[in-house]
């Protein structure tokens, strides 16, 4: 190397400042880039673009890796944040609805001072077709016993406790054919007998009883529990007269009710495990 | 296995069976209705079973399984099942196995049969009351056609397990 740059090292020296004045007179009397600058790029463009492509397509590709990485980070994240909301949401709305419930459980306690409530979930729904059935979650366990009566949230008569056991209890309702329960209208405050019927328990609906002759019951009428005799608790609303009909005989009248719930719907019932006698 | 332990290990397969299919009815079924009606399986059940046993074990296995309804099913009044099913498989047992072989339409019948002991000690205990004859005996009619439905997986299953412990 030594021996080549004293040998030649003269020569290349001016050859190189030949070139760099030559460049530069022809940069200087140009408009536009020196014809050997204008050849250089030219013949250099396509490798630079191809360079510049490839490189590009590298960066992308490594761009792409370190996005996708990062998305499937960010996507198990945010899975695990749905299914947290999701979970939280749940918890929420199940507490929304409990809340909604000791709300309404709260009311009808402030309205019936005289009522010891208990309230059971609804487990099973009628399971034969010749009686119309609840069996609730809780027995004797919470106090509950045979003839106690069961209301919805809103109050209204449900059934009446027929069977019972330590953590469950079966509830024949009010249009089940062995249902009977002393009824009164609550406009006019006449006494009746609520009694369940074969032909309207297909329609879930009842029958009101022994109506005097010149009873006026009117379409529409609520009819609540009586409360005579000590055995069901009074004003209790059973249903709402849909008609009044007259019987096969042709003798006695008897008024159609439909009850104030949907039992198919019922979730939370509350059974009346005590209540104030009225004489 | 001696006989007895055999015959023990069957009834616990005929009960695990029909578990199976209670539990399968009520996670598939709920509490649709169809034609008006709800399935009724402890009647299939009991007549496809009693239609494939001898007649002791077949009245034995009816007054258990109606004690066992009566204790868990609302009824019209306590002894209902415990009575209708001990008629209905010694019914079954004997007069059915003499007019038919053993298979589907024996299986069929028998159910049929159950249904109308079933609801006939129902429609009995209602008429007092003044429930109309026709509506009960229509009602008794489709829940019998329904619940026959039931057959087609109850029918298999216990055929089943009676072969398995007949071989």
């Amino acid at each position: 190397m030594k021996e080549f740059f004293r040998q030649h090292g003269l020569r290349i020296l001016a050859a190189a400042a030949a070139v760099a004045v030559l460049l530069s007179v022809l940069t200087y009397f140009s408009s536009t880039s020196s014809v050997l600058e204008n050849i250089a790029g030219v013949l250099t463009s396509p490798f630079r673009a191809a360079a510049t492509a490839v490189s590009d397509w590298v960066d992308d590709k490594q761009q792409y890796y370190e996005d996708v990485t990062a998305l499937k980070e960010e996507n198990a994240a945010l899975k695990k944040e749905i299914a947290e909301l999701r979970a939280q949401q749940r918890q929420a709305q199940a507490d929304s609805e409990e809340n909604q419930l000791f709300r309404k459980l709260l009311k009808l306690q402030e309205q019936r001072r005289d009522f010891t409530f208990v309230s059971a979930a609804v487990l099973a729904h009628s399971e034969d077709n010749w009686t119309s059935s609840l069996t609730l979650s809780h027995g004797t366990d919470q106090d509950i016993a045979v003839g106690d009566c069961v209301v919805s949230a809103e109050g209204y008569l449900v059934g009446v406790v027929s069977k019972v056991g330590l953590n469950w209890s079966t509830v024949l309702t009010v249009v089940d054919t062995d249902t009977e329960l002393g009824a009164r209208i609550f406009r006019t405050g006449e006494i009746a007998v609520a009694e369940g019927d074969f032909s309207l328990m297909g329609e879930g609906k009842l029958k009101l009883s022994y109506l005097k002759a010149d009873e006026e019951v009117l379409i529409g009428d609520q009819i609540v529990t009586s409360g005579l005799g000590g055995y069901y608790p009074s004003g209790l609303v059973i249903g709402s007269v849909e008609s009044v009909q007259t019987d096969d005989d042709g003798l006695a009248r008897y008024a159609v009710l439909a009850p104030m719930v949907d039992f198919d719907a019922l979730t939370e019932l509350f059974v009346i495990v005590d209540h104030d006698i009225v004489e | 296995m001696n006989v007895r332990q055999t015959a023990a290990l069957k009834w616990t397969f005929y009960a695990l069976a029909a578990l199976l299919l209670c539990f399968l009815r009520r996670l598939l079924l709920g509490s649709a209705l169809f034609w008006g009606v709800l399935p009724f399986l402890p009647p299939v059940l009991l007549a496809t079973e009693a239609s494939l046993e001898q007649p002791k074990p077949a009245v034995l296995s009816g007054i258990v399984f109606g004690a066992l309804c009566d204790l868990v099913l609302p009824t019209s009044f306590p002894c209902l099942y415990t009575l209708a099913f001990t008629c209905s498989s010694l019914l079954t047992a004997t007069v059915m196995s003499s007019l038919l072989q053993k298979g589907l339409a024996r299986a069929f019948f028998s159910s049929v049969l159950t249904f109308a002991i079933v609801d006939l000690f129902k429609i009995l205990f209602l008429l007092p009351r003044g429930a109309a004859v026709p509506a009960m005996l229509f009602l008794f009619l489709r829940e019998t056609l329904i619940s026959c439905v039931l057959l087609l997986p109850s029918y298999p299953l216990l055929r089943a397990v009676h072969r398995f412990f007949a071989d």
